[in-house]
């Protein structure tokens, strides 16, 4: 009778522990301590069913699925997780196989007895003595009982699983719309969103604000000479140093490119202090080089900033603002931050009508081309460079070191370009009709970077030839040395194609831009042009000497013609005649003069 | 192996002789040192910091109602045990704070992380205040962590008046409301035993609360609990006696194969009858009695399974931790009860505790925490 009582009071507890919790595994956790403590066990084990995800189910009839091992109590045995234990894998394996209450003697005292969760699983108690037929009996219901709320956590896992995924993917959705893809910084639009909080903010509170806008200088070649991967693991790394300086009140954003936004919140009348110190932190988050794959690279930035609601109280102009006054900077080659000014945008106005200028220049044909001619040993003229000329209605003759920069800023440039191309080719076509001189060559024009990346470069060079029909070999394309080397990959397969249509090239400037031989060597060039820079008192000079003759040697050996620039005095020809220089260009010649009057020198005897 | 290579007690309740005690023992060739301490000598915290805080190796150990030398029971005084080895002690602190079963589970697992892994050859001594009110969910889920054959004995500190108060000793000064669990690194051989015998029963336990049953067989728990003991003796209970008579007649939980676990009713609140340990709702209990043979005999035989050769190595140490409630039972027979336990004591070191529910591992392996027991272990 008490023997009865007991496994009634038995059946009860257990049933009492059940469904006691909503997630699975701490639902089974409370019935199997329960379990541990009535019956005195020395481990008990819970194998699951599972779907191919590796989630528990529950099987249909006849169902056949994989188990795998969800709860041990203890979690280790002999130093091993249970889920390693030989004996008891061989176990549940026969369990799942029978399908039915199965016992098995390990030793002398010790006994597995495996159960049946119905359509969910395999329960596996160990103890040190014999289990009686009437309590293995008496799980019979519990199991059963077990069984529903077994399926009822599944359900609310699958439940629990469903909104944590779709909380996740809701997360994920607002940081993708608050953040750059690649640094994980800020993004333009969350900065907008909290630029304007800030404003308000300080206006309300009387205080101040600082959009601080950094831009890294000489980014570009990086990113184009050692490719994006490059260019993306350096944006990353100083995304990680910039984001040592975000805290409540500094937030850190990629606005573009290569240009973050430092935005400083809740300042102090007297912030001019604190914006000093966070530029002071920024140049020197910088002054580590940034180490990419075994290579490294020093940069710097350059940074304008401005103050709301003092110098705006406009999301778009305070940003604005910073960024003019980090134009400003850049232009200055100042590293330590520009304030923005009102006279900074004015400078920029100016700027803009000056662009306006140049494209009624373009307009109205106010461009010319100049040539100057170039000269063998002998005196005959070999060839000649146009230079762009331009007559501005006010400034008269207006310098190229001017409009040229101005014009690279914008695609204008490549409008230039392709007018200089153009009228080449016509004056080309021109001298072909009146017959050119035996020695003369070719006519060369230079080439901006934005042309040379072009993506149609190539085709606008060729159509021009052939629609002005003149022959390619009479144009030349002159490449500064520092343009080819940030381009390098591109810029040889570019050349390489001219060069396929007869189309040659020049190095311009060459001994300034550092160019590496091992990919000199690989440029199909023909000319190699010494910079004026090394042939001004070239015959007073012993290092302009050393480096010319360096680069006479140079190009003997790769095989290339070399030109010196500049050439202004007999005692420099002397000097550069001496060192192996044949060719030369040069106000000791003649001066750069329009069309017609090169026309007539050539005709000279 | 934790051999014992320093023994120092005193019947002193003077903080100038633990001063003393505690010198030798820092100047002896101890690496970690076991310090226990009787109640009755009311020692204070400010008094004992300075001494330990500036203990040169670790400590550990509690201040108990009463201490065990030899076969001498200690009313008042202090025991200082030197390891040979500097063991690896676990401090889990602000028990009460650990209220859900996660924020315990990370409690344990970091505790016993921060430490060299436990193989089955480790051993764990468990010092602890006796009124942390959830040592048991501690144990079950220490339990769950540790390899089942790691072996454990320990007791509860604490005094008589049962109120908290520091009775933990670190090496961060006297310590309350804390477990301790000092891993020895070798095999414990332990027993325990009760000896306490079915007088009624059983009831079912139709309704509790952890410590407290609220009803047996459906009827208010402490009434049927006074009707059954004065219908079967001569005590007659009034206001004041509840525990003086109750000390002689604690509850056992069955467990299968007819184990009983002991709970000691300690008081009776609203009309619940609150015991050291928990009652689980729907268990089976008995109404137990006890004689002073059968408490012998059942120490006897703790004695005599504890001290069984673990691969014929001799031990270095006995340690007992005997339930305070078999001394106020026993009274004046409780020295025949440590003789019968020195009895089988060889040439080690036997000391222990009189503690406040005692901490073993059952025959299956899991840990629990017993009343009115005897728990002997050896090393």
């Amino acid at each position: 009778m008490n023997n009865a009582l007991f496994i009634i009071s038995v059946q009860h507890e257990l049933a009492m522990a059940i469904g006691n919790k909503l997630d699975l595994k701490d639902m089974l956790k409370v019935f199997l301590k329960v379990c541990f403590n009535r019956l005195n066990l020395t481990s008990a084990h819970i194998y699951t069913y599972c779907d191919s995800n590796g989630l528990p189910i529950k099987l249909a009839t006849q169902q056949n699925a994989s188990y795998q091992h969800l709860l041990s109590i203890p979690k280790m045995n002999s130093g091993l997780h249970w889920s390693d234990d030989e004996m008891l894998i061989q176990f549940v394996k026969t369990l799942d196989t029978v399908q039915k209450n199965h016992l098995f003697q390990s030793d002398e005292n010790k006994y597995l007895f495996g159960f049946i969760i119905p359509q969910h699983g395999l329960l596996v108690f160990q103890t040190n003595y014999l289990l009686e037929e009437s309590v293995q009996s008496a799980l019979t219901p519990i199991l059963q009982k077990l069984s529903i709320s077994y399926y009822t956590s599944i359900v609310h896992d699958s439940l629990v699983q469903e909104i944590k995924s779709r909380k996740i993917a809701e997360d994920k959705i607002i940081f993708q719309a608050q953040h750059d893809e690649l640094t994980k910084l800020y993004n333009r639009q969350h900065l907008n969103v909290l630029l304007a909080e800030g404003i308000d903010d300080s206006i309300r509170n009387n205080h101040f604000g600082c959009v601080i806008f950094i831009d890294l200088n000489r980014f570009k070649p990086i990113n184009d000479a050692m490719g994006h991967a490059v260019g993306d693991q350096i944006l990353m790394s100083l995304s990680t140093r910039l984001l040592t300086l975000s805290d409540d009140n500094q937030v850190v954003a990629r606005f573009g490119g290569d240009e973050f936004i430092l935005l400083l919140k809740k300042l102090p009348l007297n912030y001019q202090v604190i914006v000093e110190q966070s530029i002071t932190q920024i140049n020197r988050l910088l002054s580590r080089p940034f180490e990419v794959n075994s290579a490294s690279y020093k940069l710097n930035c350059s940074i304008g900033y401005a103050i709301y609601p003092e110098q705006s109280i406009n999301v778009n102009d305070t940003i604005k603002f910073a960024d003019i006054a980090m134009y400003e900077a850049k232009n200055s080659k100042t590293l330590l931050g520009l304030k923005y000014h009102e006279t900074m945008s004015d400078k920029i106005n100016k700027r803009i009508a000056y662009v306006e200028e140049i494209k009624h220049a373009l307009i109205n044909n106010d461009f010319k081309l100049y040539y100057q001619a170039q000269y063998n040993h002998n005196g005959d003229i070999v060839g000649a460079e146009a230079l762009l000329r331009w007559l501005h209605p006010v400034n008269g003759m207006e310098s190229p070191s001017v409009y040229i920069p101005i014009a690279e800023e914008s695609d204008l440039i490549l409008f230039i370009g392709e007018w200089v191309l153009e009228q080449a080719c016509q004056d080309i076509y021109a001298l072909e009709q009146i017959g050119l001189p035996t020695h003369f060559k070719n006519i060369a024009i230079n080439v901006s970077a934005k042309q040379l990346i072009q993506h149609d470069f190539e085709n606008i060079v060729l159509n021009t030839i052939e629609e002005n029909n003149i022959s390619p070999s009479h144009l030349v394309l002159e490449l500064t040395e520092s343009l080819l080397v940030e381009n390098i990959e591109h810029s040889i397969e570019l050349l390489f194609n001219f060069k396929s249509f007869n189309i040659d090239c020049a190095i311009d400037d060459f001994g300034t831009g550092y160019s590496s031989l091992t990919y000199l060597q690989r440029i199909p060039a023909s000319v190699l042009k010494i910079d004026r820079s090394f042939v001004t008192n070239i015959d007073k000079s012993k290092d302009s000497a050393a480096i010319a003759s360096m680069i006479i040697g140079l190009a003997k050996t790769l095989n290339m013609k070399v030109l010196a620039e500049g050439v202004e005095t007999l005692e420099e020809l002397a000097c550069l005649k001496s060192l192996g220089c044949y060719n030369y260009q040069g106000f000791y010649f003649s001066k750069p003069m329009p069309f017609n009057d090169f026309v007539e020198l050539l005709s000279k005897p | 192996m934790s051999s014992i290579s320093f023994t120092w007690q005193c019947d002193s309740s003077s903080i100038d002789d633990l001063e003393k005690g505690l010198k030798l023992a820092y100047a002896s060739a101890a690496k970690s040192l076991l310090i226990l301490v009787c109640n009755d000598n009311n020692f204070t915290a400010q008094q004992v910091n300075p001494l330990i805080m500036c203990a040169p190796v670790p400590i550990f150990g509690g201040i108990y109602p009463k201490l065990i030398f030899k076969n001498k029971l200690m009313e008042q005084g202090c025991i200082i045990i030197g390891f040979e080895q500097s063991v690896e002690i676990n401090l889990i602190t602000q028990l009460s704070t650990l209220v859900t079963d996660e924020q315990l589970e990370q409690v344990i697992d970091q505790a016993l992380l921060a430490h060299s892994p436990i193989t089955s050859n480790c051993s764990f001594l468990m010092f602890y205040d006796s009124l942390v009110s959830n040592v048991e969910d501690f144990i079950a889920y220490l339990f769950e962590c540790l390899d089942y054959q790691v072996g454990i004995i320990g007791g509860g500190a604490g005094n008589l008046e049962f109120k908290q108060k520091p009775c933990i000793f670190t090496n961060q000064g006297l310590v309350f409301d804390a477990i301790q669990l000092v891993n020895l690194q070798n095999k414990i051989s332990s027993a325990a035993t009760h000896g306490w015998q079915i007088l009624k029963g059983p009831f079912l336990v139709s309704e509790a609360e952890k410590q407290n049953i609220i009803s047996l067989d459906y009827q208010p728990a402490s009434n049927l609990y006074k009707a059954l003991i004065e219908s079967s003796s001569e005590y007659r209970f009034n206001e004041d006696n509840f525990f003086e008579i109750a000390k002689n007649f604690p509850l056992g939980i069955e467990r299968i194969n007819s184990k009983l676990v002991v709970r000691d009713p300690i008081l009776i609140n609203q009309g619940n009858i609150q015991c050291v340990g928990n009652i689980p709702v729907n268990s089976m209990v008995y109404l137990l009695q006890g004689s002073v043979d059968s408490l012998l005999c059942s120490a006897e035989q703790a004695a005599i399974l504890a001290t069984k050769k673990i691969d014929d190595n001799d031990f270095s140490a006995t340690m007992i931790f005997d339930c305070i409630s078999r001394v106020l039972y026993l009274e004046d027979n409780f020295s025949k009860e440590l003789n019968l336990i020195a009895k089988h004591c060889k040439e080690q070191t036997l000391f222990g505790v009189l503690s406040f529910g005692e901490i073993v591992n059952s025959e299956s392996g899991a840990i629990r925490l017993l009343n009115k027991s005897t728990v002997i272990g050896s090393w």
